[in-house]
């Protein structure tokens, strides 16, 4: 957050705060102190004099709605300078990708109990891409990596987006369509397989684009 | 856009006695960087082509040199 923007926060909290004392002035003074001695909310009948204060009620709360929002923003920012190294991660993690196998489990279970939950287990495969992660750990994060980074994703979702569109041209033109199971089992299979694709190939991608000499 | 993006990065580094590690330190970069940039694989941005101007105390459009 810049200075100048911390003096305008600073000088409209000063103003609101003038702007209060006047209002409650007002209020002791011509509003039977409405809104400044204790009052039954549930029992409030709106009168033309509660006006003044009313609205600087509604400019205190978009005021300090404003100020979480520049806080929350200023923090986001200070977090992504800082943020200049990638991620610690050891190569040996990407071996968590085997979990993607449990997603076999699914098949037993949908025979055993009807139950389809666990195909999302494939999403797992997609740890496999920590492999790769892993090997550009603590990374500088300069323009270069950046770009390749955008570069990687963007080929990933797209790729995705691509498996997408076809398993849903599949669904839509009748496949499976005598059994709305089957169709729940096969959409929840594709999705959680393109969906732990898109994730390892971003990290793929990215390797290989970093790494191509 | 038929555009040939060429580099002479290499030879103004090596006239000011950097080596590309100690030139990607003073520019905030890493040293793959700057080796892609020599090598021409790698259009910089500007905040990137001034600060590697100002190290190398050469001019921009003679070290980034786009042919048409």
């Amino acid at each position: 957050m810049s200075k100048k923007q911390i003096k305008k926060l600073v000088f409209i909290g000063i103003g609101l705060i003038i702007l209060l004392i006047t209002g409650i002035i007002y209020s002791v003074l011509f509003n039977e102190g409405r809104f400044v001695n204790k009052m039954d909310l549930s029992e409030y009948i709106f009168s033309v004099k509660d006006i003044p204060m009313l609205m600087i009620g509604a400019l205190i709360a978009f005021y300090v709605i404003y100020l979480t929002i520049i806080v929350f923003k200023a923090s986001m920012m200070k977090k992504n300078i800082r943020k200049k190294y990638t991620r610690k991660v050891p190569p040996y993690f990407g071996i968590f990708g085997i979990f993607g196998f449990l997603g076999f489990m699914g098949f037993w279970t949908y025979d055993k109990w009807g139950i389809i939950y666990p195909f999302i287990f494939f999403v797992f495969f997609g740890l496999f891409g920590l492999f790769f992660e892993g090997k550009l750990s603590n990374t500088l994060e300069d323009e270069l990596y950046q770009e390749n980074k955008r570069k990687a994703e963007v080929k990933a979702y797209r790729t995705g987006f691509v498996l997408l569109f076809v398993v849903i041209w599949l669904v839509g033109m009748g496949m499976l369509s005598q059994n709305i199971e089957w169709c729940a089992i096969f959409m929840l299979i594709s999705i959680s397989l393109i969906y732990g694709l898109v994730l390892f190939l971003s990290s793929y991608l990215l390797y290989r684009y970093e790494k191509e000499e | 856009m038929g555009t040939e993006f060429r580099c002479n990065l290499k030879m103004y580094r090596v006239a000011q006695g950097l080596t590309q590690q100690q030139l990607a330190e003073i520019v905030g970069v890493r040293r793959e960087t700057i080796m892609r940039l020599e090598k021409a694989q790698y259009n910089p941005s500007l905040k990137l082509a001034i600060d590697i101007s100002r190290a190398v105390k050469a001019p921009i459009e003679d070290i980034f040199l786009f042919d048409k």
